[in-house]
């Protein structure tokens, strides 16, 4: 008699501590997958054991683009160098952010990336934001894109809900992810170093 | 009574929020026996110059340290028996490998900054969980078996004494007593043979160790290898840039073998440290 009643109870509680644990609510942004930008087939085998706990924000160094459409040769670019110039399976990063505030899928929540090296490509999700970041900031909507990507991984559990952010620049030695974005990465409220 | 049970589950549920805010998460590794643990604890750059250390963490939260990178080199190697660290700065991760896990070495371990404050910092944390080996039950490979390599781990998880791992007092590589001369390999043999009617497992002859081999041959490489005879691998002698095995250090000597059951990479380029039999 009360089996019914505690299954209902229990499954309420689980929904509510669900609640509680998410950061806000709002549904997963669009992402522009692979084959609408084009994509080279990736030849990436190496998974992610998932839930990851640490993000790693990068920039490519590369020519920015602030249009749908220059951003979506701008990511075949950048995959293009990475696969037939650098011989990587795939472009290197997980996702990749555009100044036209739309998210690119790269290697995606499942597959491990290669932007930072050795033990932190397995224990992380990469992103990078598509252009140089030492004199300039991102503009606020492709900052606001990360953001609601990462909380898009929490809800997919994909990022561990209490994920770290780390800069490029705090795992290897490099300037990327460029002075400007990495003072502002470092006032977001995940960035450990 | 249904309300008691109810507030039970809203505190359990409380309760398990909190844990997953607070402290490190845990990674998780699963390994059958004789595998070798390969683990990689990252670090940013705020630690590049400092010396980490691998520590067991024991129930109740005391921490055993089992190895600890040194001062001196950057990309530097511990020694520490079957614990072994190499810190690449370059790339923020220090290697740990442990080789030829056992069940006993189920727990809870832990990469820390070393010298470790009796708050230490912690990097990573990793639950190892080893389990028992195929030899009882004939398991599913997960790699259909193309030849025999695959199908059996080396050393074999049997209940020979050989799995066992050394007493942690052992500082270096030699073991007193030990010296691989010939006077001490007949003792060896003559141990070996009186001790065959008691032991529990009949050795694969392919795997004997060939003793009157072993006075001739103590700085080649031309032996086969016996698990029955307690060898376990040890570290050192690792091939050169060329390839080419290195001498083995002290009384280590490097194995081969004949038989394609066992993984030929592992057996050929790994030194043995011999030790008495104990049925």
């Amino acid at each position: 008699m009360s089996s019914p009643c505690a299954l209902l109870a229990w499954t309420f509680l689980t929904l509510l501590g669900l609640g509680v644990a998410q950061e806000d609510l709002t549904p997963c942004s669009p992402i522009v997958p692979r084959r609408e930008w084009r994509a080279l087939p990736s030849t990436c085998k190496q998974r992610l054991d998932l839930p990851v706990r640490c993000v790693v924000v990068s920039h490519t160094a590369g020519s920015p683009c602030d249009t749908p459409a220059s951003c979506m040769r701008q990511v075949q670019n950048v995959q293009h160098y990475h696969v037939r110039t650098r011989g990587w399976c795939d472009v290197t990063y997980n996702f990749l952010i555009g100044e036209d505030g739309l998210v690119y899928e790269g290697r995606g929540w499942d597959i491990q990336g290669a932007h930072a090296g050795g033990g932190w490509n397995s224990k992380s999700i990469g992103i990078s934001f598509m252009g140089n970041y030492m004199d300039r900031a991102p503009p606020q909507r492709a900052l606001r894109a990360a953001q609601s990507l990462l909380a898009c991984g929490v809800a997919r559990g994909a990022l561990s809900p209490n994920y770290e952010v780390k800069g490029h620049r705090d795992v290897q030695q490099t300037l990327s992810p460029g002075d400007q974005l990495y003072e502002i990465i470092q006032t977001w409220p995940h960035y450990r170093y | 009574m249904r309300k008691a049970k109810l507030w039970g589950l809203l505190g359990m549920l409380f309760v398990s929020e909190l844990q997953a805010a607070a402290g490190q998460a845990e990674e998780k590794k699963i390994l059958t026996e004789g595998e070798t643990l390969n683990y990689h604890c990252v670090y940013t750059r705020k630690h590049s110059q400092s010396q980490k250390a691998w520590q067991r963490v024991m129930d109740g939260g005391k921490a055993e340290t089992l190895a600890f990178t040194e001062k001196t080199s950057k990309n530097s190697q511990e020694l520490g028996g079957r614990y072994f660290l190499e810190d690449n700065t370059t790339q923020g991760a220090v290697h740990v490998r442990m080789t030829n896990v056992q069940m006993s070495d189920s727990g809870l371990y832990r990469c820390v900054i070393y010298p470790i404050l009796s708050n230490p910092e912690v990097l990573e944390s990793l639950r190892l969980v080893v389990t028992k080996g195929p030899s009882d039950s004939p398991s599913p490979d997960k790699n259909p078996p193309r030849d025999k390599a695959q199908t059996t781990t080396f050393p074999p998880a049997t209940k020979a004494p050989v799995t066992q791992p050394p007493p942690k007092s052992t500082a270096g590589v030699s073991r007193p007593g030990l010296e691989v001369n010939p006077t001490h390999v007949t003792d060896v043999t003559r141990q070996r043979e009186a001790r065959v009617p008691t032991r529990r497992k009949e050795p694969d002859p392919s795997l004997s160790l060939q003793h009157h081999t072993i006075a001739s041959r103590l700085n080649a490489s031309q032996w086969v290898a016996s698990q029955a005879s307690g060898l376990e691998p040890a570290a050192g002698g690792e091939p050169a840039a060329g390839g080419e095995p290195g001498p083995c250090p002290g009384t280590l000597v490097r194995m081969r073998t004949r038989n394609k059951a066992l993984n030929p990479a592992e057996a050929r380029g790994t030194c043995w440290r011999i030790f008495p039999w104990k049925p």
